[in-house]
């Protein structure tokens, strides 16, 4: 029997996705700060190397916690070029011509499709070209379709949701650009076979195909751009299943799978046309997940078109030899030496109870890359020399080589952060999952989580620039300084040594201030500090009476500095409003205090606080006297 | 603009406690550093190592008496074992990373110890005080020597401190000058800078309300062929003049950085005296300021940093070097 693909049509009345998906990550190519400039993969390949392995990944650490029989997580990527009956076979099945007719009366640009792909040659002699994906070792895309709870709804068709367990690498909704850019044409073909849900006993076996497209007008009608190969309809994608499934899968060369066998669980991906090259996914492969790759807890492999195996070695390569020894330290597996260091974070305040942030390893080469001069690759490419420290979490993906100093000795290290805080950390991750973002953003990041990513960044500099520090040799003589007027001035001012006549400072306080406060006993141990605060305008201030603005914060105090804000419950006296943002504005008058009182709330009693307590002159109103 | 500062610590009864050190000095060599202040040594290294180094708990024996028994009075009626107690002397060395117990002496041991204690031992010197290019704090602090009962608002854990102070001594011959890099075309296109700028301060990561050691410094660009010319002619008038011109722009750069802080408002000098930041108010400061001198500056920065940088401008001095350039010329 024929199928051929289904394309969904624009309705006003239903919201409605574009197959555009690609855009996401458009313009927003992969990070290869300093000396990974050279020989970059290209962004596709990362792409893919980056989500689908992370997807694959997440699955197989889920069939992993529901026993330990679950067999070893592999990926094999496999190339094929596909010629005469082969070839053919994959156009009739998949009714490849029908796109070409399509794609024939359309703006191919609009739609994202580049101005040649396989399309234009599908009945020539030219081989198709396409990427095989075969896990091995996962969960396969489970859960009912008619619940929208199937993985390989969210896989392929949802966006923006996420529903992978805590800990996991990423989001479905996103993984599927990493699927898109393998295929020029942006069609994926995904075959997955799991274990039967008790909702749906009978279905162990799923195939569908989706084409992401661009928004089009086709013979009249709008297209929002995606087209599903199923047994279902437009509006009702309904993907092959079992021994449907098997022979769809049979006719695109794929093999068979059996939930019988353990080790058959799992899904393969066919992308049609594929643009990527192997040797470039290989070092895209190695330089994403190369922790993974030492832990021995993934196995990936790659099949060139002429059937050549190209294994992800990351000890081959120079660099990432260098990050895997300075994991090799932070792991215990190595003793760091006179050119290295293992450093165990401290925790983020917040994390009461925790030991450490996370380990950190680093390492140098005083005779080579630490000093490297060189400025241009091997092609031509531009190189900023930094300090680079591979940051990772629990997938042991690389979520970005952080840029920790852009001045010689530089330094490389790995960072493995405690599953304590694998979570926020995630939760930090923008959708490529390349950073741990500090700021929070509302419904994105909550300040709690950028509070955390903000302390690890922090620490990671400090204990870098610390052990720069270290390895550098000693400040120059002050004779060798070419400048000698401006060498004594600047070391005054480093040094905060004025010289001459005492200049006193005036005091110019217009608002006197009366604090008086204590700890006290809160709950059976927990312990909450109670004060009041007396504002009055001072001897300094000329006038009788002055609009002002007052606040009171408390913070703990960590390493001597200010981190986490306390909350504090304040009664302002009357006349008083707050303005939302922790301020009081009211009226000072001459001879009276506006006493505040306030209590904060209960806090682990093994912290010291400070209090500090503001007092200004209103900038909007002043009356009867200014003292500036 | 009005502010007051307090650290609150989780006990009662101690309150007392906490200012008990405040009377107390370092004596270095001639100088004198008194309790919660610094000083800035201008000392050629074998001088520096010469100097005798002790603490001066009291100005007369008599002062002293009324310390310990201040001191063990406000222990015992916080209900604390006094031999729980201890007087305890660290000298530290930010820049060699290291810290020296130099004094532990028990509560009930304290009628033996000299008034004035020298911090020198038995000849050896410490190594954080032998650091005559980056100077050396020492603190002193009243702590729990062993552990306690665990009581709510009490404190119990070994090392907690129930007072404490410091004494810094800086030196003019550190924490070393920041050397011009000369501003080449490569790093104008590196960050984008118009042909014509003369010089750029990158601060990169660093934040100058933090401490300077902790972090990579800032790089003070200036247009090569400018700072050729100042080279070449060091001690001509106009060179002098840029150079301490120069010297003034980084202030100005720091202290504007300061100022867009949003940690700024919470921070206390104490919090910033290791930075940047605690530098430019030092100088700012002039010689023998107060911690409250300070402490103003630092509100000073927040709220009007052109007055700080105009109070630095007058510790730079470019008013002499600028006269001669504009009478004499170069020539």
């Amino acid at each position: 029997m024929q199928y051929t693909w289904s394309w969904e049509k624009t309705d006003a009345r239903r919201p409605g996705m574009s197959g555009d998906l690609a855009k996401i990550f458009r313009h927003e190519d992969p990070k290869a700060p300093g000396v990974f400039a050279a020989g970059a993969p290209s962004a596709a390949a990362t792409l893919l190397a980056r989500e689908v392995i992370q997807n694959s990944w997440d699955a197989a650490r889920e069939l992993r916690e529901g026993g330990p029989a679950a067999p070893q997580f592999e990926i094999e990527f496999r190339f094929k070029e596909l010629h005469g009956a082969d070839k053919r076979a994959i156009v009739n099945a998949l009714d490849l011509r029908s796109f070409a007719i399509r794609a024939a009366s359309i703006d191919r640009r609009k739609v994202g499709l580049p101005p040649r792909d396989c399309l234009s040659e599908l009945d020539t002699d030219e081989p198709l070209r396409v990427l095989q994906i075969t896990e091995y070792g996962t969960t396969g895309m489970y859960g009912p379709w008619q619940e929208n709870k199937s993985h390989m709804f969210l896989a392929l068709l949802s966006i923006g949701f996420t529903e992978k367990a805590p800990g996991a690498g990423g989001s479905y909704g996103y993984g599927k650009a990493g699927l898109i850019s393998g295929s020029r044409i942006r069609s994926v073909v995904a075959y997955t076979c799991f274990r039967p849900d008790q909702r749906e006993p009978d279905v162990t076996r799923r195939l569908l195909g989706v084409t992401y497209w661009g928004p089009h007008d086709y013979q009249g009608i709008n297209h929002p751009g995606i087209a599903t190969f199923s047994s279902g309809s437009a509006g009702d994608i309904q993907p092959f299943v079992n021994k449907e499934a098997d022979a769809i899968a049979s006719a695109l060369g794929l093999a068979i799978r059996s939930p019988a066998r353990l080790s058959d669980l799992g899904t393969t991906f066919l992308l049609i046309d594929t643009p990527i090259k192997p040797e470039d996914l290989v070092r895209a492969v190695e330089r994403s997940w190369w922790p993974a790759l030492v832990e021995n807890d993934l196995v990936v492999a790659i099949v060139d078109f002429d059937g050549s195996p190209l294994a992800p070695r990351p000890m081959r390569d120079p660099v990432l030899r260098t990050f895997i020894a300075a994991w090799e330290i932070a792991v215990g597996r190595s003793m760091p030496g006179s050119d290295s260091y293992r450093s165990d974070l401290t925790a983020p305040p917040a994390q009461r109870g925790l030991a450490s942030a996370g380990r950190l390893g680093l390492i140098a080469d005083l005779t080579g890359w630490s000093y490297a001069t060189d400025e241009i690759g091997p092609n031509g490419e531009e190189i900023l020399h930094r300090s680079l420290v591979a940051l990772t979490r629990g997938p042991k993906m690389v979520v970005e080589y952080l840029e920790a100093g852009h001045t010689p000795p530089y330094v490389r290290g790995a960072f493995i952060a405690d599953p304590a805080i694998d979570d926020r950390l995630r939760e930090t991750e923008p959708k490529a999952h390349d950073a741990w973002r500090t700021k929070a953003e509302e419904g994105e990041v909550s300040p709690e989580a950028a509070a955390i990513a903000t302390h690890v960044i922090k620490k990671i500099k400090q204990t870098v620039n610390n052990f720069r520090t270290k390895l550098k040799p000693p400040t120059p003589p002050p004779e060798d300084f070419n400048l000698p007027l401006f060498d004594k001035v600047m070391r005054k001012i480093m040094a905060g040594a004025a010289q001459g006549k005492r200049q006193p400072v005036a005091e110019t306080r217009p608002i006197a201030i009366r604090l008086d406060y204590a700890p006290v006993q809160a709950a059976r141990d927990r312990v909450k500090i109670r004060g009041r605060v007396a504002y009055s305008l001072s001897e300094h201030f000329s006038g009788d009476r002055a609009n002002v603005t007052v606040q009171i914060t408390y913070r703990f105090v960590e390493d001597d500095r200010v981190g986490d804000h306390v909350p504090l419950s304040i009664k302002p006296p009357d006349g008083f409003i707050s303005d939302g943002t922790g301020r009081y504005a009211g009226l000072l008058v001459r001879g009276t205090e506006a006493r505040f009182t306030f209590e904060s709330e209960p806090y682990d009693p093994s912290w010291s606080g400070r209090l500090v307590v503001h007092g200004e002159l209103s900038d909007r109103v002043r009356t009867d006297g200014d003292t500036e | 603009m009005s502010t007051e500062t307090r650290t609150v610590r989780p006990f009662v009864g101690l309150d007392e406690l906490q200012h008990a050190l405040g009377g107390t000095a370092l004596r270095f060599g001639e100088h004198c550093v008194p309790a919660g202040s610094s000083i800035t040594v201008d000392l050629a290294p074998q001088e520096f190592l010469a100097r005798p180094v002790s603490i001066e708990w009291a100005p007369d024996d008599q002062t002293f008496l009324h310390l310990r028994e201040h001191i063990i009075g406000t222990v015992r009626s916080a209900d604390l074992p006094i031999d729980a107690v201890a007087l305890v002397v660290i000298a530290t060395s930010s820049f060699l990373k290291l810290a020296d117990l130099i004094l532990e002496c028990p509560l009930p041991q304290m009628a033996e110890l000299p008034r004035i204690t020298s911090l020198l031992g038995n000849g050896r010197r410490p190594r954080s005080l032998s650091t005559p290019f980056n100077g050396f704090t020492v603190h002193s602090y009243l702590l729990l020597r062993r552990a306690l009962p665990d009581r709510l608002l009490r404190p119990h854990r070994m090392g907690t401190w129930l007072a404490r102070t410091d004494y810094r001594v800086e030196t003019t011959l550190g924490p070393g000058s920041l050397a011009p890099t000369p501003l080449t075309g490569e790093i104008r296109k590196q960050y984008d800078l118009p042909r014509k700028t003369v010089r750029f301060i990158h601060f990169g990561d660093h934040d100058p309300v933090q401490p300077y050691r902790d972090q990579e410094p800032p790089i003070f660009y200036v247009d090569e062929e400018i700072l050729a010319q100042l080279n070449a002619r060091r001690t001509a008038p106009t060179s002098r003049a840029l150079q301490l011109q120069l010297a003034h722009d980084f202030v100005t750069a720091v202290v504007y950085r300061a100022a867009a802080s949003p940690e700024l408002e919470a921070l206390s000098y104490d919090d910033v005296r290791t930075s940047l930041l605690g530098s430019v108010i030092r100088l700012a400061a002039g010689p023998g300021a107060s911690q409250a001198e300070l402490s103003a500056l630092l509100a000073v920065t927040r709220r009007n940093p052109e007055r700080l940088i105009a109070r630095a401008e007058h510790f730079i001095d470019l008013a002499d070097d600028y006269s001669a350039i504009l009478k004499d010329g170069d020539s």
